[in-house]
């Protein structure tokens, strides 16, 4: 104690001069962004996402999601995958800029497009059709979701999977999101229970996507509809995601008993949206995306 | 000097400023464990529901319990209401749990399951299979969904005010109640959003429950099933417990859900006058 008591008052100076000098470096370095904005093309989307992913074009369902939505509206975008540094203004790592208008969040962005390019990918289906699609939507982003993030940054990590090698982060990353989604899923409700009961909240998502899905090639019949986008977007994460994750060995489990129509969908919507699919992914970690 | 060894000096001259904080800490958690009210001992073969109390205008200010008592109400189970969980939580820290012959079930939905499960009774054996998918879609979306932007309005931008002319907390656990779940409205995420942003998307869920209910009685059909239950839960706090605040002029907007709350509360609370404080006037008496 007297020891750093004694260092603080010999070297006091030289203290308050470091300390000036890294909030300096820090706003200097956050402002720089802003300063050095970078020019994108006129009457463009631009997807600022965090970068390919091992098995599926991105390892957040809502960029996939995103994604898969302005190439099912035909929308003209480009992907920068820019955002672990370059957040949107909610902190959110998926995002769209146009014409230097900044959007965040993957709904406020489907809404935002369909308003600029005037689309509306669901307006023949009937209203009860589209208010079973929405809840369909909102139970995937806001409830499946989270049973995901608890296996993969909390129970496979117990498990002894190396996370961190398969979605390509250091541990210490892996360990940092595990508590940051901890706190966030107990807050939210589901990671109040215990890793059987989130289990089981998982199985009854999954069993409600699989019958409501039924014999039908998308979720609404023949045709696609935007919630379709999003369900892609969570289900791809558990679909081709490594086999040693707790959460596809309880899924692919569900396939085999009851569930296919599930895997069949999936291999759907790649195909139908994604036929470059390859050159989208970094076939774990082996190589670049080349788009 | 090493940091050890100026630990362990620390240690040595304090020892009784030390002893002192140990033995009152200790003291602390003792009275807190006697002050615990003992354990009540209930009737066998009846549902405990634990509840936090009556509401000024709905039989509770918890969605999640008007949503268990509805259904206890809806399945015909013998059950009984203990307005005791602020001082008794669940394992989990929730507010609404029952308790069956000693047997502890936390979590709304958990504890629908457990009385089925124990009472051999279901209300949506009639369902099929993509009606069943289709409420529980519809469930989730209200539970986990619709929720946080009610809780927003009504304790986070509103700031309790208007709630807590009923409950009567003072203003500095207000303060910290509405600043702890700030913080968990932002961690689930909703919280991140403008609070106009936060109603448009309030109300484009309602939007998506009337669209969905169109003209049937109940959101499956004529005839109510359990989530009915979890749907009635939130919309009665936005419809009776909004004390004139943006939930409530929300769910105004959507006169198909406002005739829904009348019709839930026709057919399973014709005590409804009972089972509330008609505003803090009167102690509810059923």
């Amino acid at each position: 104690m007297d020891s750093i008591r004694d260092f603080v008052k010999t070297y006091s100076r030289e203290i308050c001069i470091s300390a000036a000098v890294g909030v300096a470096l820090v706003t200097i370095i956050k402002r720089r962004k802003k300063w050095i904005k970078k020019v994108y093309p006129a009457n463009t989307v631009v997807h600022h996402q965090i970068g390919r992913g091992p098995h599926t074009p991105s390892i957040t369902p809502f960029a996939l999601k995103l994604e898969t939505y302005l190439r099912m509206a035909k929308i003209p975008y480009m992907n920068e995958h820019d955002s672990i540094t370059n957040k949107s203004s909610k902190g959110k790592m998926t995002w769209i800029e146009y014409n230097g208008e900044e959007v965040a969040d993957s709904e406020f962005c489907i809404q935002y497009v369909n308003r600029k390019f005037n689309v509306d990918l669901d307006k023949d289906f009937s209203e009860e059709d589209q208010a079973a699609a929405r809840a369909i939507q909102r139970m995937v982003d806001e409830h499946l979701y989270w049973t995901i993030g608890l296996y993969w940054f909390v129970y496979d990590l117990q498990h002894g999977v190396d996370i961190a090698t398969l979605l390509n982060v250091p541990w210490l990353v892996v360990r940092l999101a595990g508590n940051m989604i901890k706190k966030q899923s107990y807050n939210q409700g589901v990671g109040r229970h215990s890793e059987a009961e989130v289990q089981h909240v998982m199985e009854e998502d999954l069993q409600a996507l699989s019958k409501f899905l039924g014999k039908k090639k998308f979720l609404l019949g023949e045709r696609t509809c935007s919630a379709d986008c999003a369900v892609f977007g969570m289900l791809a994460q558990i679909h081709w995601h490594s086999p040693d994750s707790e959460s596809v060995k309880i899924y692919k489990s569900l396939l085999v008993v009851e569930y296919s129509n599930l895997g069949d969908y999936c291999e759907r919507m790649k195909e139908e949206f994604w036929p470059d699919w390859d050159d989208c992914i970094t076939h774990g970690w082996t190589r670049k995306a080349t788009k | 000097m090493s940091s050890i060894e100026t630990i362990r000096s620390f240690l040595e001259t304090h020892v009784k400023e030390i002893g002192a904080v140990v033995l009152a800490t200790a003291a602390l958690l003792f009275v807190r464990k006697l002050r615990q009210a003992p354990r009540q001992v209930f009737p066998r073969n009846v549902v405990i529901h634990h509840q936090v109390g009556r509401g000024p205008f709905a039989p509770s200010i918890m969605p999640f319990a008007v949503k268990l008592e509805t259904y206890l109400r809806m399945v015909k189970v013998p059950y009984k209401n203990v307005h005791d969980s602020y001082q008794h939580r669940s394992s989990k820290g929730k507010l609404t749990w029952i308790e069956y012959n000693g047997t502890q079930v936390a979590d709304s939905e958990f504890s629908i399951k457990f009385i089925n499960q124990t009472f051999g009774v279901d209300p949506d054996k009639h369902l099929t299979e993509e009606q069943k998918a289709m409420g529980y879609a519809m469930q989730v979306m209200v539970e986990e969904h619709t929720y946080w932007a009610v809780t927003l309005f009504r304790w986070v931008y509103e700031r309790a005010e208007k709630i807590n002319k009923y409950l009567g907390v003072p203003a500095i656990l207000r303060y910290f109640l509405v600043e702890g779940l700030r913080k968990k409205c932002k961690a689930q995420g909703l919280g991140l959003h403008t609070p106009q942003e936060v109603r448009q998307i309030m109300a484009a869920d309602l939007r998506t429950l009337q669209s969905f209910l169109g003209n049937k009685l109940f959101l499956l059909g004529d005839e109510p099933c359990k989530v009915d239950c979890a749907i009635f839960g939130l919309l009665s706090q936005m419809y009776w417990q909004s004390f004139g605040g943006e939930n409530e002029t929300t769910i105004k907007e959507f006169p198909g859900l406002c005739s829904y709350c009348e019709r839930m509360k026709a057919r399973f609370w014709p005590d409804w006058d009972d089972c509330i404080t008609q505003g803090g006037t009167k102690a509810a008496t059923n």
